[in-house]
């Protein structure tokens, strides 16, 4: 632009010599009298007069220039994906340079807009993605990020960014660890009943603190599960064992010939050597059931004769005790099911229903079909189970009442091996909130058709 | 210098804020703890409550302190003196809220000696209302917000009536068998404390009305409560 506004400037420049030449001539030929003076003074107000016209249209053509040039990078500015257009312009010119800075600066913009638009993408899918919540904040403590987790864990249903967090998120753990100083971690209880490890990573961005939550709820109850396991299986243990190593001690020191303690004394290492036998078996079934090995086989079984098997395994008991048990099972109804391992878990079910109901209780059997599976519930009129015992009944040695159930002879695994069983064969089971009147366990299992 | 002391003055008004929100919401965990042990006949969450009362009354003193430093040394005026001495009585009901928490808890102690009683009372709807009520109080304060205040007011009503219902069952109950009443008086005086920490949190919410209007609604006819 500037280039052509030179070239003219050049032409106006030659115009003014060949006027000025002319002059000249003119002065020349006509010799210097007064004259000749005046119109001199002429020529020089003509040469003035194209050189002020010069300068004008100079002065035009470069503002308009620079001002199509200024448009066009407020353009740029406002939207870095526009350019600077070069057309018309030949290459060196000045204004043509300046286009091209202003273009190399838009591009790298843009670049760096992609760039940073894409970080921004991947930080928040990592962020939503995690199982960890992530909370991070800026010096005024106004929320840079809350992550899905995060939200989930402290209950926060909308993504408040630019918010205060104190609006939204009230644990008082959270607050001490952001205004400490140092990275931290604490385990608190959340507002939602979940336990968690809050961790404050170290200060960014001058003011700003990143926490990160992490739930714990499971791996805390799991570890409990675990701790009762160990004590539960050294109590059940410890007991026959003391029981028969004192009975053998009396009898050693004589009292096997005595004829009213001897015998007594032989049926309890007789009656708790039995106790210990069952635990060990069923430990090592769970472990079998627990390492894999423990081979089931998937056939038709009638649900009618499997119960009525079950049932002779516990009449005598129910007998005694005066319980009836009540069988209503279609005949037609049959289960996909390993037939030894189902009439464990019957015969568990079914035993633990004649102990725990009142003496002359009732015992229910009954079934649902499900369509593709088929329900069968073993009730019972006795206490039934509290609420806060009955998602932990299946847990190893976990016991509601523990007293009352070592006396009815239970070794405390009977409910985990049920449970076990059941899921091996693609099955579930559970118990219905009952208490206080009687205990329905239920056990879901693949129906078959043929 | 000026901007820098102004940033200052605004972090301290925060931490204040944000003290304040978070003991409020200790004492909300408390009440629900409390009830839990008392539901649950849970002799070790409850003694859990009794013991993390300190950490409230713990907030109490900082809080004081933190405020009546921010007026020594700041002069605040308007709405931040309003904040500032609004909170040194916010502290106040938020502490009795603690301890009758805490009361709830040390029942539930006295209770968990006793066989548990065979009653249809359910106190937990009160306990639920009161912490209702305290949650939409401590919400209206950080958000500044006078309706939700005024609304939290005006739903301490039902907090009264609900009491009222209560004891009179529990006396009901008294009456029929009388045999009951060293477990039911533990029980009446939990229903107080839960009309208690009521009242307590109807101060709080007119408090969070004077810190945003600079009205004082204390002590004025309530408004009619919807039917």
């Amino acid at each position: 632009m500037i280039q052509r506004v030179r070239s003219r400037l050049y032409l106006l420049s030659l115009a003014l010599a060949a006027v000025a030449t002319l002059t000249a001539a003119v002065v020349s030929t006509h010799g210097l009298d007064v004259d000749s003076l005046s119109g001199f003074a002429w020529v020089g107000l003509l040469v003035l007069a194209v050189a002020l016209v010069s300068g004008l249209v100079t002065l035009t053509l470069v503002r308009r220039s620079m001002r199509e040039v200024a448009d066009q990078t407020r353009n740029v500015v406002r939207d870095t994906s526009r350019r600077v257009s070069l057309l018309d312009v030949e290459a060196g010119d000045e204004l043509r340079q300046l286009a091209e800075w202003v273009n190399f600066l838009a591009e790298d913009a843009d670049r760096s807009h992609t760039a940073l638009a894409r970080e921004r993408v991947l930080l928040s899918s990592v962020a939503e993605g995690i199982t960890q919540g992530v909370i991070a904040v800026d010096g005024e403590h106004r929320i840079e990020l809350l992550n899905d987790a995060a939200r989930r864990m402290l209950g926060v249903q909308s993504t408040p960014v630019g918010e205060l967090l104190i609006e939204f998120v009230r644990v008082p753990a959270v607050f001490e660890l952001i205004e400490g100083n140092d990275a931290a971690t604490v385990e608190i209880q959340l507002p939602t009943g979940r336990r968690a490890l809050l961790r404050v990573a170290n200060r960014w961005g001058g003011q700003g603190r990143v926490l990160l939550l992490e739930d714990v709820t499971t791996v805390r109850k799991l570890e409990n599960v675990r701790r009762d396991f160990v004590a539960n299986v050294s109590h059940e243990l410890r007991t026959p064992v003391a029981v028969i190593r004192a009975n053998a001690e009396t009898l050693l020191a004589g009292a096997a010939a005595d004829p009213v303690m001897g015998p007594k004394l032989i049926d309890g290492l007789h009656r708790n050597a039995e106790r210990l036998a069952r635990i060990i078996a069923d430990l090592l079934d769970l472990s079998r059931l627990d390492a894999g090995q423990y081979r089931l086989e998937l056939a038709r079984v009638p649900v009618k004769a499997i119960t009525e098997q079950a049932l002779t395994g516990v009449e005598p008991q129910a007998t005694a005790r005066g319980v009836t048990i009540d069988v209503q099972v279609p005949d037609e109804l049959a289960v996909m099911a390993d037939p030894k391992a189902l009439d464990q878990i019957l015969v568990n079910l079914l035993d633990n229903a004649v102990k725990y109901t009142k003496a002359t209780g009732h015992v229910w059997v009954a079934t649902k079909d499900e369509g593709s599976h088929v329900r069968i519930e073993v009730r019972d009129d006795g206490p039934g189970i509290a609420d806060k015992h009955r998602e932990r009944v299946f847990e190893r040695f976990y016991r509601a009442d523990s007293s009352r159930s070592r006396e009815a002879g239970g070794t405390g695994l009977g409910l985990s091996i049920v449970k076990h069983l059941t899921e091996s064969m693609g099955g579930s089971v559970g118990v219905e909130p009952g208490s206080p009147s009687g205990t329905t366990f239920w056990l879901k299992l693949p129906r078959s058709h043929t | 210098m000026t901007s820098l002391t102004s940033k200052e003055f605004d972090q301290e008004l925060r931490t204040l804020r944000e003290k304040l929100a978070t003991m409020g919401s200790r004492a909300e965990e408390q009440i629900a703890l409390a009830m839990r042990a008392l539901g649950e006949r849970d002799d070790e969450l409850a003694r859990h409550v009794i013991n993390a009362d300190k950490a409230i009354d713990r907030d109490e003193n900082d809080i004081d302190e933190l405020a009546l430093q921010i007026l020594a040394t700041r002069q605040p005026v308007a709405s931040d003196l309003r904040f500032i001495t609004m909170s040194l009585k916010f502290v106040v009901d938020v502490e009795r809220i603690g301890d009758l928490a805490a009361g709830i808890a040390k029942r539930a102690l006295e209770l968990n000696r006793l066989p548990p009683l065979d009653s249809k009372v359910d106190l937990n709807r009160l306990a639920t209302l009161a912490q209702k009520n305290l949650h939409a109080a401590l919400d209206a304060f950080v958000k500044k917000d006078a309706d939700a205040a005024t609304g939290v007011i005006s739903a301490d009503v039902e907090i009264d009536r609900l009491n009222a219902s209560l004891f009179a069952e529990l006396i009901a109950h008294v009456a029929t068998d009388p045999a009951t009443v060293t477990r039911v008086l533990p029980l009446t005086s939990v229903c107080r404390y839960l009309e208690r920490i009521g009242d307590h949190v109807k101060n709080l919410a007119e408090e969070v009305v004077y810190m945003v209007r600079a009205t004082d609604v204390r002590h004025r006819p309530l408004p009619k409560p919807p039917n």
